[in-house]
């Protein structure tokens, strides 16, 4: 099943995330550890990723630095200070819709029950 | 991993430059994008790997990829220097603005004639264009090294060449009105007594932001082709 459209809402948020554990990571690489995270589950698409990184990047929570890999530039993002606050922001807004769609999908469910 | 063939990577910067892109930071994202993807496949996998890659990265994806990048590339600047000129009022940086347009208002006690006053308020300018001068250099060399690479000496620039060209001439523009509104604001008489104060003026709002966009410059050039 394609579940790209579920993920459009919440790659910020991911990107985010994994820059605040990995402390740098190139386009390429996000791919690759969403990829391998999700034992191949989630996939994101390069079509999605680059346009989110340099809105991110413009908007300043991620800035970039470029380095010379095998002939080649290679260009990496981290997460800025403004970056880093904004993860524990998007992480709860994210937490709290999951919580909420959890809810209405499940009436019965309640927080903390497995 | 394995290290790409010569043939291989020549197939692959072929395949990229049929997309004419001009952006070299989008070129060079794409370029490592292949790359790093590629290197994950055995040499008998190769082609049809550079195929898949060419379904996403299509001709109308990364252009659509370049001319968001250059929007937002215009926003981020705007905002960089917004946020470098909002440093300068704050309380550790605020004495130095202070001292300097008090010097400035002290020298323009000096300025006795109209070339005088013209002098005083475009001298900023000129080290803009020595700025300009420099960055156009920078620049090209940064690029050259990847246009040899791509065999290409086509339009290919950083995506912040426009708009760092463009706030560089903007002063340029403004100095020309001055110049042609000069003798209308110095010869009528209830302005004309003021005219060293409203030079003086211009020359602190234009050197500020001389400063200010040298300073995103000096930012932007670490992480950026410029």
């Amino acid at each position: 099943m394609s579940n790209n459209n579920l993920i459009k809402g919440s790659l910020q948020t991911i990107i985010l995330k994994l820059l605040e554990e990995n402390d740098r990571m190139y386009g390429y690489e996000i791919t690759q550890k969403v990829k391998e995270l999700t034992e191949g589950e989630i996939k994101i698409t390069e079509g999605a990723l680059y346009p989110a990184l340099h809105k991110l990047e413009a908007e300043g929570m991620l800035t970039t630095e470029i380095e010379q890999v095998d002939n080649r530039v290679r260009k990496y993002y981290s997460l800025t200070k403004d970056g880093q606050k904004e993860v524990s922001a998007k992480m709860s807004e994210l937490q709290s819709f999951v919580g909420n769609l959890q809810r209405i999908l499940d009436p019965e469910w309640k927080p903390g029950l497995a | 991993m394995r290290q790409l063939t010569d043939i291989e990577l020549q197939e692959i910067r072929k395949a990229i430059m049929r997309k004419e892109i001009s952006s070299a930071e989008i070129l060079m994202e794409v370029y490592d994008h292949y790359i790093s993807h590629l290197q994950e496949f055995s040499e008998e996998e190769f082609n049809e790997q550079l195929f898949e890659l060419e379904q996403k990265f299509t001709y109308a994806y990364c252009h659509a990829l370049q001319a968001k990048f250059n929007k937002e590339i215009r926003k981020e600047l705007s905002s960089l220097q917004w946020q470098v000129l909002k440093k300068y009022f704050c309380f550790s940086k605020i004495l130095y603005v202070i001292i300097f347009s008090f010097l400035a208002f002290q020298m323009s006690r000096f300025v006795t004639d109209q070339k005088e006053i013209a002098i005083l308020m475009l001298s900023p300018l000129l080290i803009l264009a020595g700025a300009h001068i420099f960055f156009l250099i920078k620049s090209h060399f940064r690029i050259k090294a990847i246009k040899k690479d791509f065999n290409t000496a086509g339009s290919l620039q950083s995506s912040l060449s426009y708009p760092f060209s463009e706030k560089l001439y903007l002063p340029g523009m403004m100095a020309y009105g001055i110049m042609w509104s000069a003798e209308w604001i110095f010869n009528s008489n209830p302005i004309a007594n003021l005219a060293p104060s409203i030079a003086v003026i211009i020359f602190i709002i234009l050197s500020i932001y001389v400063l200010t966009l040298l300073e995103v410059w000096q930012i932007k050039s670490k992480t950026a082709l410029v």
